[in-house]
């Protein structure tokens, strides 16, 4: 991965924080002493280091990380905390994971002798597998870099207390920002205070561990989670390489850009959902690409997540066919709008099926039998569905993908033409996207259209679902002067309503401001 | 599918872990070290090896030493090992003809352990039907809860079979086709393999091991048992080609007793659903077909599980379904209606040889310490049946060795015969 300092004029760190003591950031002291507190109740003694990583809010660009199309997140206050006690050699090393939320059982699991690979059952869904796709690419990583030592040898044990206030399945990534956290932890506790771990590490290894619990994502909420920075959003793009690009928002000349992150309290657990919902999206749209090529007779490499070709390769084979660019997208903005512009033509002539395909249909377009179909497309992870809808989806995409460029441009460009013309035209592009997250891709859910209703009828510029959907959060457009009017509204007209007795505290944690935050670091006890 | 939710599920019991007496526990060869060990790791608060027993104490005190149990005691004889008393539990995994002895000569011996209360034993329960009534017997004397190693049964993919048919995503069953393949007992053996597994006598064989574990599974997934089979046993390879270390011929020939072919068919009692097997010997492998099949065809819809490798217990398979959407079930990304709704179940990542085993050992530690709050399992198993909690106990072994008498019995008599086990 890179990461570059491209559109900020700071010169940002190219590895992960650590923090002692004295350098504790003010905002984190309460919660880091506190956690150090409880994992001493729990333990018997002090942990050696806490990692931190945030969880994010995605602005624009929702399901098209795992097309390689660039998306729009920053990382935002709320993070996982684990606290770390690291043990001395002993006779089996053993992980011991404690959760401060009772839903989640305390677990305790040896590691193999040998340094062999721990294994994780995707069939459940147990907190604890997160802790392990953490570990595992910890340890994958660890092999590589100090093959002596761990190739053959186990890693060393710990005793871990988990503390976050990301909602989990909220749509906020609560998930990668649990395996960023332990990962950090593994590689810290089996190297030394000292050792620097490199944000383009730590992203790249985290990127695909949630595949291991049977969730086939993108690199999105890693990315986003580990190469946050404060007051910095992030461009993040999978293609031509794996980069994150952190840079501020425009300065407004009468007021300041704010988001409103609100939860519809509709938990969607991306495992347990995942065949027909996430995963199934992530079929679709490999389909949709496939059947693309086909009827353009043009040719996919085996990348992607599914490894038979993406959205945006579809793009590039057909530009090389039929308008003799032989080199693939680069990510310049003005090239991406006009052959995203054309791919929407595309899709609009060829994926005329709008009820939906089979897999009769899907198999005839690609010019194969349903068994064959079958073991290509649906044996990656478990799917369940009665028609793979490839127009709606591959139309979402290639529409999405075109307006996080067209937001880029508006966050990117230096010259000022009114903040309420800049805030509309931003704003417009959230709604729109939430309009195609819903009708199109349909993951949004009716709480999400509520809230997103609310928000637009009391002053927000923009309202959209973020993160996979289904429920979890919304993401609000608001400026400072206006927030507090937009956030009253949402708790007046949708929270008192629909949870009459919901206390305070909780309020404030279904919905709040946030500001782009750190990504993922250390403090060292 | 709540079953799969698993994360409110302590694995950190308030009391102390079931102390785990070994028998077979090597760290240089054997399955024990390949599956139940890794299973074991990952559940330390509530399973602890505390001793240990193999042929020679040497191999016991090296496993102790490898493996670092530092907890576990080594035993040279069954009778001291079984009046140890610092065990809840005792794990048998042995060659099956020394089964028998062993297991009997345990439980006897065990009357000095009052701590005593779980036997975990690899399937088969001995040789053949006589000694698995004898082992049942003296178990249930005793007063021990068993545990067999049907561990087909906690896959995920026989699980989600088995709750798609009980939900009625295929409707009534129409029929029902298996292929399996038994591994050893085609035309070719490796020369290390031991003797006994080609020896007819020893009661490890085709029928045993790739008809029994698949049939119990596909009892399980259609919660019914047989109510009458025919069945014909070949032995057409009376030698085997031998094989050295790196698979080529070495020139010699083995004898071989054991059957190298079953045709099989029979009605399952409920709905008089007709069943059609046939379990290929072993190698030359299939060309155009899977090694192994089951195909269940419903009323509704169709359901078929397929692996590569023969043996469905302990093999990573795909789980293709295409049937009746169930009313209130998970919401299904939705077509035209009355369109049919497609599954495919598979897991990429799974590791099937640790994973059965250790659902096992979770079942255990479940019912043990009543770790999952929804549970509704009586105190004492007597035998899982057709429940999706729980375990397999020997008494579900011992329906399966009554199976395979029957099959047996048909195949010398060359007649139809009946079964009813519903009464057992």
């Amino acid at each position: 991965m890179i990461l570059s300092n491209e559109l900020t004029s700071l010169k940002l760190p190219m590895s992960v924080h650590s923090f002692d003591t004295k350098g504790l950031p003010a905002g984190l002291r309460p919660r880091v002493s506190r956690i150090v507190n409880d994992f001493q109740s729990v333990y018997g003694q002090t942990p050696h280091f806490v990692s931190r990583s945030p969880g994010r809010v995605n602005l624009i660009g929702d399901h098209i990380d795992y097309v390689d199309f660039s998306v729009l997140p920053m990382a935002i206050d709320a993070d996982l905390l684990c606290a770390v006690g690291v043990l001395s050699t002993e006779d089996i090393p053993s992980i011991t994971l404690i959760n401060e939320d009772p839903k989640f059982a305390q677990r305790k699991f040896d590691l193999p002798l040998d340094g062999s690979d721990i294994s994780i059952d995707p069939s459940v869904s147990d907190w604890s597998n997160y802790f392990k796709c953490g570990l595992l690419v910890a340890q994958q990583h660890l092999k590589t870099q100090f093959p002596q030592k761990f190739q053959e040898a186990p890693l060393a044990g710990m005793e871990m207390y988990v503390s976050g206030n990301v909602p989990t399945g909220g749509g906020l990534s609560s998930s990668a920002a649990f395996i960023c956290a332990v990962a950090l932890a593994v590689i810290r506790s089996n190297t030394s205070s000292n050792y620097k771990v490199s944000k383009q590490v730590l992203t790249q290894i985290t990127v695909k561990a949630e595949h291991y619990v049977g969730v086939n994502n993108g690199g999105m909420d890693q990315a986003a989670s580990v190469c946050g920075e404060s007051e910095h959003a992030l461009y993040v793009e999978f293609q031509p390489q794996l980069k994150a690009t952190p840079f501020k928002f425009p300065e407004l000349q009468n007021s300041e850009i704010q988001f409103i992150i609100a939860n519809t309290m509709v938990v969607s657990n991306k495992v347990e959902t995942a065949p027909t919902n996430y995963n199934l999206r992530v079929v679709e749209v490999t389909v949709a690409a496939n059947v693309l090529a086909s009827k353009f007779k043009v040719a996919l490499q085996r990348t992607g997540n599914l490894e038979k070709g993406t959205l945006r390769e579809f793009m590039d084979a057909y530009y090389s066919r039929y308008h003799g660019v032989s080199e693939p997208w680069d990510g310049n903005a003005e090239d991406g709008i006009i052959r995203l512009t054309e791919m929407l033509h595309v899709v609009e002539k060829s994926l005329t099926q709008q009820e939906g395909y089979s897999v009769q249909d899907a198999a005839t377009a690609l010019q194969c039998s349903q068994q064959e179909f079958a073991r290509d497309y649906l044996t990656n992870f478990p799917v369940r569905f009665e028609a793979l809808k490839l127009y709606q989806r591959a139309k979402h995409v290639f529409s999405e993908a075109l307006r996080v460029l067209l937001a880029l441009k508006l966050l990117t460009s230096r010259k000022s033409e009114g903040d309420q013309r800049f805030l509309e035209s931003f704003g417009d592009l959230m709604n729109e996207s939430q309009k195609s997250c819903d009708t199109l891709y349909g993951c949004s859910c009716p709480e999400t259209d509520e809230l997103c209703r609310i928000a637009k009828a009391n002053g927000a510029y923009g309202s959209r679902l973020t993160g996979a959907g289904w429920g979890g959060c919304t993401v609000h457009l608001v400026t400072r002067d206006n927030a507090e009017q937009v956030r009253s509204a949402l708790a007046n007209q949708y929270y008192r309503k629909r949870f009459r007795n919901m206390p305070s505290e909780e309020l404030r944690e279904a919905v709040f401001i946030s500001k782009p935050a750190q990504g993922s670091c250390l403090f060292e006890i | 599918m709540n079953n799969n939710k698993r994360s409110y599920v302590s694995t950190v019991p308030k009391a102390n872990p079931l102390r785990v007496g070994f028998i077979g526990l090597s760290a240089y060869k054997g399955w024990a070290i390949k599956s139940h060990y890794p299973a074991i790791l990952q559940l330390p608060s509530q399973f602890q090896v505390t001793a240990l027993l193999n042929l020679d104490i040497e191999t016991s005190l090296a496993t102790i030493k490898k493996l670092k149990l530092t907890k576990a005691t080594a035993f040279s004889d069954v009778s001291s090992f079984a009046s140890y008393d610092n065990v809840d539990m005792v794990v048998i995994s042995v060659n099956v003809p020394e089964l028998f002895t062993i297991v009997m000569e345990l439980l006897e011996n065990s009357k000095a352990n009052p701590n005593l209360k779980y036997i975990y034993s690899e399937w088969s329960l001995g040789k053949n039907l006589k000694e698995a009534e004898a082992i049942h017997k003296a178990a249930k004397e005793r007063g021990v809860q068993t545990i067999i190693s049907l561990q087909g049964r906690k896959s995920p993919y026989v699980v989600r079979a088995k709750e798609l048919v009980s939900e009625g995503c295929i409707g009534d069953i129409n029929s029902i086709e298996i292929a399996a393949n038994g591994g050893w007992y085609g035309y070719e053996r490796p020369i290390k393999s031991p003797k006994y597994l080609y020896d007819a006598a020893s009661g490890v064989s085709l029928l045993s091991i790739a008809f029994g574990h698949t049939i119990d599974i596909l009892q399980y997934i259609t919660a019914s048992y047989f109510s009458e089979i025919n069945a014909m046993i070949f032995n057409n390879i009376p030698y085997q080609v031998l094989l050295d270390e790196h698979g080529k011929k070495t020139g010699e020939k083995a004898e071989k007793t054991a059957p190298d072919h079953l045709l099989f068919q029979g009605s399952l009692s409920h709905g008089n659903v007709p069943v059609s097997c046939s379990f290929k010997g072993g190698t030359p492998v299939k060309k155009f077909s899977k090694n192994l099949v089951i195909d269940i065809h419903g009323t509704k819809g169709d359901l078929k599980l397929e692996g590569d490798a023969g043996f469905a217990e302990m093999s990573n398979l795909v789980l293709y379904f295409c049937g009746l959407k169930k009313e209130g079930s998970m919401n299904v990304s939705t077509g035209s209606s009355g369109a049919e709704t497609m599954e495919v179940y598979h897991l990429r990542n799974y590791n099937s040889v640790v994973g059965n085993i250790l659902r096992i050992y979770e079942a255990i530690a479940d019912f043990h310490f009543r770790t999952n709050p929804r549970t509704k399992l009586p105190p004492k198993l007597e035998r899982q049946g057709f429940l999706f909690e729980g375990f397999p106990t020997f008494k579900d072994a011992l329906i399966v060795h009554q199976l395979i008498q029957r099959v047996i019995e048909s195949s010398q008599q060359k007649t139809t015969l009946p079964t009813s086990f519903e009464a057992v």
